[in-house]
Parts: C-alpha cells; sequence; structure tokens
C-alpha cells in the first residue's frame, strides 16, 4: 500500500479517532496533522508493517499525550438555571445528556480519557490499551476506573483483558 | 463528585454512543491534507531534514493531495487569510459567480409534507434545553443566514449572511458579511429577478450589551453593484457609488449582526410555550420538529413556522406569512474551516474603482 492509497482511504477514520480523542475537532486537525508529517516521511517503513493504520494511531495517542497545546476552549454544559428539569425523559433529553458526557469526558485526565477512547471508540481490550499506552494492564484498569467513577457510568462488562463487544463506528 | 448520589448513572452504552457522537464530528480530510499540504510545503523550506532522518528531505508527494483536495479548497483557503486580516485589502479576484446559490430554496410557504408522531414529541421544556445545548456547542462555528422575501409568491429580494463567530462573547473579535439581492429600482415586481445590490464585509469586536446605540472601532468593505437602479448603497454615515467598492477603518456605530432571533431567545420562547411542536418532517435531509408560534408569541398575528434539527437541535427554517409577504429564513450552522471562512471575504468585482 503506498502512503497515497493509505491517506485516500483511511485518513478520515484516523480524523474520527483523534477527535474522540482530544474532543476537540480542531485539535484532531493539528494533531492528525502533526502526524501524517512524520508518517510521510517514514512511509516506506512504517507502509512495511502488517498495521499501519494502528500503527499511526499508536502515534496519534503519543502525539496526544505528549501535546504541549492545552485547549482553553471551554466545553458548556448547556444547562440553564431559568429552564426547569423534565419530569420524564424525552427524546430531547437524550442530546443534553450526551452533551454533558462530553463535557465531563473532557475534565479527565488525559491518560483516563485516552484509556477510555481505546476501549470504548476502538474497542481494544486491556491488554492492547497497555501496549499502545505504554504502560501495564493494571494501570490501564486503574485509569478505566477511575474515569467511569467520575462519569458515573456502570460497569456492565468486567475490565478483561479479552476486548469488549464494539458497537460503535 | 457531590452530584454523585443523585445522578442517574450512565451505562457504557451511553459512553459508546457519546463517543461515536465525537468521533462523528472530525473534520473533514479535505482540510487536513490541505493544511498538511501548506505546512509540508513550509517545512520542506524551512527545515528539510526530519527529525531522526538525517539526510532524508520532507518531499511534498504528488498525487494523494490532489486526488483529495480540489483546486478550489486551495484557492479559498489563500484567499481567507487576507479576508481575515482586519485592515487588510480584499482579494481583488471573484465577483458576483462566487456567491454560492440559496440552497434548498423552499417549495412553498407550508413546506414538506408533515408527519405527525405525537408519542414522540419531546417536551417544549426538554427541546428549550437541548436547543441551549446545542447554541452553545455550535458557538464557534460559522453561521450562514439565507432569508428571501416573497410577494404574492414571487421573489423580490435575498439576502445571505455568514456570520462568525456564531455566537460571539463581549470583546470577541466577529466578522460577518452580509449580500443583499434585490428586483432593481423600477422594474417590475412581477416579472423581474433579483439582482446583486450590495455586499458588505463588517468585522469588529462585540461590546457588551446595550440598550443604547454604541460605537466600536470596525472596518466596513462595501461593494455597490451597478445596474440596480440604485445610485448607491449607505451604511452610517458611508457611502458608495453604486459601481465602486470602499472600505473604512474607524469608529462607527456597532451594528449587531447575530442572526435574529437569537438561539437563546428562540430556546426561552419554547420553554415559555410560545411555540407548539406540530409534527415532525424532514428537512435538508435531517429530521426535524416542526413547530408553530403560538398566540402568546413574539410575533402575534402573523404565523410563523419554525423547523428544529432533532439531530443537532439547531434551527433549520423559519417561515413567516404576513399578508401577501412570506418570507423564508434558513440557517445552517458550518463548521469553521478554511473554505467555509472564505466565504466571510467580499470579492471586489473586476473594474470596479475604490471609492472611499
Amino acid at each position: 500500500m503506498t502512503f497515497d492509497e493509505f491517506a485516500g482511504a483511511r485518513l478520515q477514520a484516523v480524523l474520527r479517532f483523534a477527535t474522540a480523542l482530544s474532543g476537540d475537532p480542531d485539535l484532531a486537525k493539528d494533531l492528525v496533522q502533526e502526524v501524517l508529517i512524520r508518517v510521510s516521511g517514514r512511509w516506506q517503513e512504517i507502509g512495511q508493517l502488517d498495521r499501519p493504520e494502528a500503527y499511526v494511531r499508536r502515534m496519534v495517542v503519543n502525539e496526544y499525550l505528549s501535546w504541549r497545546r492545552r485547549s482553553w476552549r471551554l466545553i458548556p454544559s448547556g444547562m440553564s438555571s431559568h429552564i426547569a428539569a423534565p419530569a420524564s425523559p424525552d427524546p430531547a433529553d437524550g442530546y443534553v445528556e450526551r452533551q454533558a458526557l462530553l463535557a465531563e469526558l473532557a475534565k479527565l485526565s488525559r491518560r483516563q480519557r485516552t484509556a477510555l477512547v481505546l476501549r470504548y471508540y476502538e474497542g481494544f481490550s486491556v491488554a492492547e490499551i497497555a501496549e499502545v499506552m505504554g504502560c501495564t494492564p493494571s494501570t490501564v484498569r486503574g485509569h478505566v476506573l477511575k474515569a467511569l467513577a467520575a462519569l458515573r457510568v456502570e460497569l456492565h462488562e468486567p475490565l478483561a483483558v479479552a476486548a469488549p463487544s464494539k458497537e460503535t463506528q | 463528585m457531590e452530584d454523585l448520589g443523585r445522578a442517574p448513572a450512565r451505562t457504557e452504552a451511553d459512553l459508546r454512543a457519546a463517543l461515536a457522537e465525537l468521533g462523528r464530528r472530525a473534520p473533514s480530510a479535505d482540510d487536513v491534507v490541505s493544511r498538511l499540504r501548506e505546512v509540508g510545503s513550509r517545512r520542506q523550506w524551512r527545515s528539510p531534514r526530519l527529525p531522526g532522518q538525517p539526510g532524508r528531505v520532507l518531499t511534498r508527494r504528488r498525487g494523494w493531495p490532489q486526488l483529495i483536495v480540489g483546486a478550489a479548497a486551495a484557492v479559498t483557503a489563500a484567499a481567507v487569510t487576507v479576508a481575515l486580516t482586519l485592515g487588510g485589502s480584499p482579494s481583488r479576484t471573484g465577483g458576483p459567480d462566487v456567491f454560492p446559490a440559496l440552497p434548498n430554496p423552499p417549495a412553498s410557504a407550508g413546506g414538506p409534507p408533515v408527519v405527525v408522531s405525537p408519542g414522540h414529541h419531546p417536551s417544549a421544556t426538554s427541546l428549550a434545553r437541548a436547543m441551549l445545548t446545542a447554541f452553545n456547542a455550535a458557538a464557534d462555528d460559522l453561521v450562514y443566514e439565507t432569508t428571501a422575501g416573497f410577494k404574492a409568491g414571487h421573489l423580490i429580494q435575498t439576502d445571505q449572511s455568514w456570520s462568525w463567530p456564531a455566537v460571539p462573547s463581549a470583546g470577541q473579535l466577529q466578522y460577518v458579511r452580509d449580500a443583499f439581492s434585490a428586483i432593481p429600482r423600477g422594474a417590475s415586481q412581477a416579472i423581474a429577478s433579483v439582482k446583486l445590490t450590495e455586499d458588505n464585509g463588517y468585522t469588529t469586536v462585540v461590546p457588551r450589551p446595550s440598550p443604547y446605540l454604541q460605537k466600536e472601532h470596525a472596518r466596513l468593505i462595501t461593494v455597490c453593484y451597478a445596474g440596480t437602479g440604485q445610485t448607491g448603497c449607505g451604511w452610517g454615515r458611508f457611502n458608495t457609488p453604486a459601481g465602486t467598492w470602499s472600505q473604512h477603518t474607524g469608529v462607527m456605530p456597532y451594528i449587531d449582526s447575530t442572526p435574529s432571533p437569537r438561539g437563546a431567545d428562540l430556546a426561552r420562547q419554547i420553554a415559555r410555550g410560545q411555540w407548539r411542536i406540530v409534527g415532525h418532517t424532514r428537512l435538508r435531509g435531517q429530521r426535524a420538529i416542526k413547530l408553530a408560534q403560538t398566540r402568546s408569541g413574539t410575533f402575534q398575528g402573523h404565523p410563523v413556522i419554525l423547523w428544529v434539527s432533532t439531530a443537532t437541535y439547531l434551527p433549520l427554517r423559519m417561515i413567516w406569512v404576513s399578508g401577501k409577504f412570506t418570507e423564508v429564513d434558513n440557517w445552517y450552522y458550518l463548521p469553521p474551516s478554511k473554505a467555509n471562512l472564505a466565504h466571510l471575504r467580499v470579492p471586489i468585482p473586476p473594474g470596479y474603482p475604490r471609492s472611499g
């Protein structure tokens, strides 16, 4: 596969991953751009790998974790004190709740957020996450459990080494 | 974590859904490729060697960027740099042809057929909350608004405006472009077509809200088109003769060009029961809720219909009907990509002299 083919076929997927990771489309653009500049220069080497995309995603994760630029953009909660909460859930509530969840996600540490995105967006196992993040599986479990607690997400599947079911994407 | 006990627990499926939605907000690959080309060529000039790759020159690869990026994107990306520089001159390329066509003109004032499904209506309160959330999330977007005015079913004027950021805060720089088209003066409204009349670009720092007239440092660019029957175009004390363009930078009356009604106002009106949901439909390829203004609404006496997307909870369209006159407003919340921001640039038609 040439770099041209890789970029044409997989760039959008890498961008989606970077957006989930950073929580900000603009940051994701910067992130992917930085990574792709390096990838293009090393394509002869990266293109020979069995899964070049996995390697590129790992580069995106590393870039994100070492990113100097902080996003100062506030992700608003969207809650308004003068509008009372409804008594029962309805379709529009799902949107608000999802936005609130995303706002809370943005408050997590980068490592916690990275672990969550790899687990629940990419569907990686704990062992795979540990490999990508360069830490031990127990550290990954710690990141995931603390992040889930902060987000008030109930864990229904045990954090086993095996990958969870992949429902999205 | 003090609210841990009372907030409802979320599930892992909720988390997956939220992350998937975030992923769908990813920017277009075209934008990244475009930026990569710029940065790549810049780096090639400044620093030909990659760290850790002695001797290897970062060359811009031929082929793949061209496959993904159209030539037009590169042109508009370069032009926006000019447009967004306070005090800079607009590019003299382009002309009226660069104006995008009014997208999705209404088939009729009544809009598309409505599929009513009463069991799935959100409550007014939750709809208002969702809209407020959506407006906050879209605060940094570029909002593109089209307004079309009809008299007895015939199009008599249109207005296109681009405003960025969509919800500006006090102290923030705001860029607005407004292009107005009308039936030429003296022509028959029943048979003549609208013609681009004037195009204004206005850049200023948004002041704090005030009930009084405010003056702010601003830049105003006006192109006054010839052949419209008008002798000139006025904006405050500045007059631009037809067939010329002008640029003024200085203290001038602040004109709030943020699309109206403002999102928060609309959400409050909905929460207060000034709108009622009349059905579900599809508009511009999206599922939408159709609302009608109630008698307690602000615009009493005129039937007003509003469509709100249930994908984004942002307004899509509003139709006002008053006697023979109908006005149709469409809103588009666009990501602030270079290609989209390029619409803020006022193109100067070739051959138009500067008059001020």
